[in-house]
């Protein structure tokens, strides 16, 4: 364990690029975007740098303990800084065809590339706090980094979504702090100073803490961070959110807030393992009903985005499953699932961006009989395929060790509904991709409704009717594509890195 | 010493009443400033009762965030729409036997089985008793306000009184906690206020009302 800037550096470079992206806005807003980019390249470096670090064994701290950076947190940090610059890459010129479009203005670019540089310093600094209220702290100043761009095109319904994603996230947030310093409290008196703060610090009184205040903490801490995370029953905000924000703001919040979210559940939760197994009991139950009540009303959907939101509810809901299944083999699901979720679900939410930006519409209903181009219809399969746990994809790995888990603990229950699930997941997703682009409408005299586009000429007519998508936003899609494939047929490329974010996990829960 | 502090703690729970049950969001916002204050002098009070001198920075944190920003938000937003809340969804007089009735129930609760929340044995006996029982009746009468109320400043009101539960609750059981997360969890609930407020700002130029069941344009 050693002190290292790079924790510092990994939250300050997104803020520092905000702040430059906020100032330098008024005079070249036209330029809008590239300060961000170049930031969020450097912070992907920072987090490669913290995997590079545990993975020689080292664990790192910053500023008193106040940060800490094990194997999970620097998968973490990677997962977030991925996205966040698939993200802003995919923004530049997603955005500016929204200014074409009559949807934003120029001047309003700039707030826009800051704000999304703002939400990922406050969800990189969430993956490496160890302060139990910073973490509170952290936690809602992802949701008022992320509140505004939810509202950011300033519609009615995306004024309602966001007054509905910032009251249930601070209210559920609220009791999440209640929480926290109750388990403060209980702490105080076996650990000196502000140690009794650091979450590293309370995995070794843990026994002593009351069982009362243990459950009642522990509750609202769900309820809390559960609410960010979209787990059900406090899932409300999450479909209008994703559906009305900025295509690629849906990618950044279903693809990293919510598991930033149910990353600190689990650096929580799993401190008391070894003294109250209900708890885990208690969070297999509620993956299972999170799970199975996300994908049914995902079925219900026409709107693609609210569609794939119910889905994010109902793939946290393996990912909280395995983290209350426990021991190795189900925190290394539940962790490989984050990866996995975080790269698929983002790919879908921008190729929802480039069916936006093609057909202006994400209704199901009005996209079914258009022609769409071959390369988002590829990606958008690969993804949902792999979301639906169709081997060999990385989706069926994760989910694979999860159904392990639960079967080596004997949760026959929870078995049978995580593969039913799997089922309905999959069948709803490719349902909807054959409607969007393998559908032959009559109206169209028959033709396949998949068609050839062209990179690069942005804005312009294919040679068969469809605008083309710019290249910057083909890459971003190509690339994601082609690291959740690679993650499919080489899991062994993250396996050092996914055993010791489980042994991280693991070494909380047996009292380390 | 310890007469005031119940004294000063049940005249925190009438304002929380009279925010909660004011339908005047003028009034309703006055309300909430009055409890800000007191918890303010409260807090004082503790600081030379205990004595906990470090509780006086809590005082100042307070007084500038719950005693000026907020308030002056809650004024300045909500010139900017209705004054009149929207009707809520119980009645008034029904909704005051409801407030009273929680109020009652929520403080008996709390404070007969303080035993069974309490987190340590330093916290175990009086002020913290009466100061936690108070905290989870403020916290209640906030999310009562929250679920039954249509208006979403009133909401917001509501949430204000919510947070204000939970930090006297932090106050009592962890008044030595760092400067850092007390900064911390003082900002987020300024900017969260103004965003909301914000936002409800521009729903109601959208709308002509700040009624949150008359938005529902998104379902399913």
């Amino acid at each position: 364990m050693y002190e290292s800037n790079l924790l510092l550096w990994l939250f300050l470079i997104p803020a520092a690029a905000a702040l430059l992206e906020a100032m330098s806005g008024r005079y070249r807003a036209k330029q809008a975007g590239i300060i961000s980019i170049i930031g969020a390249i450097l912070t992907l470096l920072v987090a490669l740098s913290m995997c590079r670090e545990v993975l020689a064994g080292n664990t790192l701290t910053a500023w008193n303990d106040q940060l800490y950076a094990d194997a999970l947190s620097s998968l973490m940090a990677l997962i977030v800084t991925i996205v966040g610059l698939a993200v802003l890459v995919f923004s530049y010129r997603y955005m500016r065809h929204d200014v074409e479009a009559g949807k934003t203005t120029t001047e309003r670019l700039p707030l826009y590339f800051a704000l999304i540089s703002i939400f990922i310093s406050t969800m990189a600094w969430g993956t490496v706090t160890n302060n139990l209220v910073m973490l509170y702290v952290i936690i809602e100043a992802t949701t008022l980094a992320s509140a505004l761009l939810v509202t950011f095109y300033w519609k009615p319904e995306s004024l309602e979504a966001g007054y509905k994603y910032l009251i249930l996230c601070s209210v559920g947030i609220t009791l999440a702090l209640l929480g926290t310093v109750l388990l403060y409290a209980a702490a105080v008196p076996f650990l000196p100073g502000d140690k009794a703060l650091l979450i590293t610090e309370l995995v070794k009184i843990s026994g002593h803490i009351p069982s009362n205040i243990v459950f009642i903490a522990c509750g609202l801490i769900l309820i809390g961070f559960g609410t960010k995370a979209g787990i059900i029953p406090f899932h409300a905000w999450l479909p209008d959110a994703h559906s009305q924000s900025p295509s690629p703001v849906s990618a950044l919040l279903s693809g990293v807030t919510i598991k930033v979210a149910i990353y600190a559940v689990a650096r929580i939760l799993t401190i008391f393992y070894p003294q109250y197994s209900a708890l885990a009991t208690f969070l297999v139950l509620v993956g299972a009903v999170t799970m199975l009540l996300g994908i049914i009303l995902a079925f219900i959907q026409d709107d693609l985005k609210r569609m794939l939101a119910y889905s994010s509810v109902s793939q946290m809901g393996y990912i909280v499953m395995g983290f209350g299944i426990g021991g190795y083999v189900g925190f290394y699901g539940s962790v490989y699932h984050m990866l996995n979720h975080a790269l698929l679900k983002s790919l879908l939410f921008l190729c929802t961006g480039a069916l936006l930006y093609t057909s202006g519409t994400t209704l199901i209903s009005e996209l079914q009989g258009k022609k769409q181009g071959t390369l988002t219809a590829i990606c958008f399969f690969v993804a949902a395929l792999a979301v639906g746990g169709l081997p060999p994809l990385n989706g069926f790995w994760s989910k694979f060790t999860i159904f392990v888990a639960a079967a080596q603990a004997q949760n026959w229950w929870a078995v049978g509904i995580a593969v039913f699930t799997s089922l309905l997941t999959l069948a709803c997703l490719v349902r909807a991709g054959y409607r969007i682009f393998l559908y032959q409408d009559d109206h169209h005299g028959g033709e396949a409704a998949i068609a050839l586009e062209e990179p690069g000429n942005a804005g312009h007519e294919g040679h068969i009717g469809i605008p083309s998508l710019p290249l910057s936003m083909s890459m971003v899609m190509v690339i994601l594509v082609a690291l959740s494939v690679l993650l499919g047929a080489y899991p062994s490329i993250i396996y050092p890195l996914l055993d010791l974010a489980s042994k991280s996990l693991l070494h909380l829960a047996i009292g380390g | 010493m310890q007469l005031i502090i119940i004294i000063l703690s049940f005249a925190l729970v009438l304002t929380s009443f009279l925010t909660v049950e004011s339908r005047d969001l003028v009034k309703s916002s006055r309300a909430y400033l009055a409890q800000a204050l007191l918890l303010v002098v409260i807090l004082a009070v503790y600081a030379v009762y205990l004595p906990n001198h470090e509780l006086f920075l809590w005082c100042v944190m307070i007084l500038i965030t719950k005693g000026i920003m907020v308030p002056y938000l809650l004024r300045y937003y909500g010139r900017k729409v209705s004054r009149q809340e929207a009707e809520p969804l119980i009645s008034f007089w029904p909704s005051l036997v409801i407030a009273l009735g929680l109020i009652i129930v929520f403080f008996w609760l709390t404070h007969s089985n303080y035993s069974f929340i309490v987190p340590s044995d330093a916290v175990a006996g009086e002020p913290y008793r009466t100061n936690l029982a108070v905290a989870v009746t403020v916290l209640c009468l906030g999310l009562y306000a929250l679920l039954t109320r249509r208006d979403a400043v009133k909401a917001v009101i509501a949430l204000c009184l919510m947070e204000n539960g939970v930090h006297l609750a932090l106050m009592s059981l962890a008044p030595t906690i760092p400067e850092t997360a007390m900064i911390g969890v003082a900002t987020d609930v300024v900017i969260s206020i103004w965003m909301l407020l914000y936002i409800i700002t521009g729903i109601y130029s959208k709308n002509g009302s700040t009624d949150a069941w008359e938005l529902s344009k998104l379902r399913g």
